[in-house]
């Protein structure tokens, strides 16, 4: 490893063993590590323990061997009571579009819950984000945000002025705290629709939603456990580019899941691949992309349809008994 | 007799005339008019409703239960005699002098009736209020918290639902001596359980959604949780529940209160009348009003149960 910060999330020989006849072994030892502000996609099969990296790393469920840490604390598991404020730095954006949003509650009202976390973070001084107020105060109005639906307009929110982590505030001016409608705004919806209720909003939109209040935490790790798996095609790709944008703009590193390697590629500048509760292959997203390594790795580039218009999955590889072979660790 | 085919083409004319309502129109165009101009009214009135509950059976039966809600609080003032004074001819059929006639006593039925509201809707209403609560309240930490608090809970629940309804209710009232007071405990005994079970198996349902674990991940307390996250999304059927379950509370205590182990003597409670009726069989009006107002009011509000469950079904959008 070249001289890198301290990772902000740490994970290894990760073991989770689901109890039950026979007990599930969900992980089998799985170590990687997070870095400040970078976006990692994981990505493997259903069923090879995924959304159980994910569930450990939100305390969700408790591992069975091995140690979870962020910022250099282990991850304890919840419990009854509050969620220790220094572990609310890593939130979380669910894959079911139906059900990441209170229906009952108006989505602005949710959206405030992250803020206020925020507020409270920043008191306890947990934010890391330039001590200044993670996306707040400096971010142009709302009509200077390009067109938010855009991709390319996304990139641009990303590289452009909406950077509020280095730009220090204006001097002495009143800090102006970001609202519900703000964020609405950020991830390409109306300041209005803060009063509306999720069943309103189409899944795509809902996602967006759960990733505003998510973010609006000031988190310093963003795990989206396949939030755009349950969305059509022409909106996944759209969704994904905002969370990864959003959050690389505000120093919130994104720990981005999917069993659909086509789309992360696509934001994810290191891939990680599991297959069976392991780590197969790991790296530098173009690296893994054009010259995978491990047999699993290259049966799932093999399975992407070939850009031909046509849909065609290109010939099957090889019996599974291959991907037990050792992992492929690429170095940058 | 009536075979498919047949079936389908009288619905194929059907939606044909439907389709085409200007050869209607001209068909029978005066009629039409005066009926469209009353219609309009009346479509008019529909949609002061909210669109959820707009269902006729509903709005019947909550005209019936506001009328009896109205006559609890006006009851006694309206009653055309005292409801205890026993000034006038016992047994007078139902007619001029009494509407519906009076008792043993010479009480006016319809005046007892009226007075009588207030004890068995006033009650039940009070009954279903305290067991919801209860109820709800012990389903929400049983569901809410598992484990051992969960599993303590629900065994004292399956035990007191192991009992006969009406048995134990008669014992515990029994137990505690007949009044009307301890008709409400002994029946509130008996009511709270289903709500607890209910509740507790929402709440289980609604603790795997992700937006209850994502409140938790944004720090949300047990408490704060429990309030934002699952008490709101479980009012809906707990409501309906509530309501379905008033006729049967009114049906408890009139029960109660028959069998002698509520209401005491001179107090005007339809179960009571009806109890006090069955020693004067052939004096039909004695029985069949106060029973007809129990169950104006079991039926009324076992409609509004189901229009309510209709109204708050997933599927219809209410902002
Ligand atoms: N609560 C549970 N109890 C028992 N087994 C479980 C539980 N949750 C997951 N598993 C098992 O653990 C393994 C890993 O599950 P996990 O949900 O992490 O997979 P995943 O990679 O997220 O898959 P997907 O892409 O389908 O979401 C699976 O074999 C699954 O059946
Ligand atoms: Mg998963």
């Amino acid at each position: 490893m070249n001289a890198r910060p301290n990772p902000v999330l740490a994970v290894r020989d990760l073991e989770v063993v689901y109890p039950g006849h026979p007990p599930v072994r969900a992980l089998r030892g799985v170590s990687f590590e997070l870095f400040a502000g970078e976006v990692v996609g994981l990505v493997g099969e259903s069923g090879c323990g995924k959304s159980t990296i994910a569930r450990v790393l939100t305390g969700l469920v408790a591992p069975s061997g091995g140690v979870a840490e962020y910022l250099g604390k282990p991850i304890s598991p919840l419990g009854v009571g509050r969620r220790p404020l220094e572990l609310t730095g890593i939130q979380m954006v669910f894959q079911d579009p139906g059900s990441s949003l209170n229906p009952r509650r108006r989505v602005g009202a949710q959206i405030q819950d992250g803020l206020d976390l925020a507020q409270r973070r920043r008191r306890g001084h947990l934010t890391s984000h330039g001590g200044a107020v993670a996306g707040s105060g400096a971010l142009p109005e709302p009509g200077a945000l390009p067109e938010p639906g855009a991709v390319a307009g996304l990139g641009g929110v990303a590289g452009s002025g909406a950077q509020p982590t280095g730009i220090a505030q204006p001097d002495g001016g009143p800090v102006r705290l970001d609202t519900p409608e703000d964020w609405l705004v950020r991830v390409g919806l109306e300041a209005g629709d803060a009063k509306r209720f999720p069943r309103s909003f189409s899944g795509g939109q809902r996602q967006r939603i759960a990733t505003a209040r998510a973010l609006a935490a000031a988190p310093e790790v963003l795990i989206g456990d396949e939030p755009i798996s349950a969305l059509d095609a022409s909106t996944q790709a759209r969704v994904a580019y905002l969370m990864s944008s959003l959050a690389q703009s505000q120093n919130t590193a994104l720990l981005f899941i999917s069993h659909d390697l086509s789309v992360v590629r696509l934001i994810a500048d290191r891939l990680i691949v599991m297959w069976a509760g392991r780590i197969v292959e790991a790296g530098p997203t173009e690296s893994v992309w054009s010259n995978p390594g491990h047999p699993y790795t290259k049966s799932l580039l093999a399975a992407i349809p070939l850009p031909d218009g046509a849909g065609r999955l290109p010939a099957p590889a090889g019996p599974t008994g291959e991907f037990s072979a050792p992992p492929v660790f690429h170095t940058s | 007799m009536t075979n498919p085919g047949q079936a389908k083409a009288q619905a194929k004319a059907q939606t044909k005339a439907q389709q085409c309502p200007q050869a209607q129109a001209q068909e029978s165009a005066q009629p039409r008019a005066q009926m469209a101009n009353r219609r309009s009214l009346t479509r008019r009135i529909w949609r002061l409703i909210p669109p959820g509950l707009r269902q006729p059976l509903g709005i019947v039966a909550a005209l019936i239960a506001l009328t009896w809600l109205v006559i609890c609080l006006v009851g006694p003032s309206i009653a055309p005699y005292d409801p205890l004074a026993q000034d006038l001819p016992r047994f007078t059929p139902p007619g001029s002098v009494a509407w519906l006639g009076t008792d043993e006593l010479g009480r006016d039925l319809l005046s007892r009736i009226l007075a009588g509201a207030r004890v068995t809707i006033g009650l039940s209403l009070l009954l279903v209020c305290l067991s919801m609560l209860i109820g709800s309240l012990l389903g929400l930490l049983a569901g809410f918290f598992g484990r051992w608090v969960g599993e303590t809970i629900m065994r004292f629940t399956d035990l007191v639902l192991a009992f006969p309804t009406v048995i134990l209710a008669m014992v515990t009232a029994a137990a505690l001596g007949a009044s009307l007071f301890n008709a409400v405990l002994a029946a509130l005994v008996v009511s709270w359980p289903p709500y607890a079970r209910v509740v507790r198996s929402i709440v289980m349902g609604l603790r795997e959604n992700e937006f209850v674990a994502s409140g938790r991940l944004l720090g949300f307390s047990s408490v704060r949780s429990m309030r934002v996250d699952i008490l709101p999304n479980t009012v809906g059927p707990v409501l309906v529940m509530a309501s379905l379950d008033i006729g049967t509370a009114a049906l408890l205590l009139s029960g109660l209160s028959f069998l002698g182990l509520g209401a005491k003597p001179p107090t005007p409670e339809w179960g009571s009348m009806v109890s006090s009726a069955v020693a004067h069989f052939d004096k039909w009006w004695l029985g069949v009003f106060p029973g007809l107002a129990i169950l104006t009011v079991v039926i009324a509000f076992n409609f509004i149960g189901d229009a309510l469950r209709d109204a708050l079904d997933p599927g219809v959008e209410k902002s």
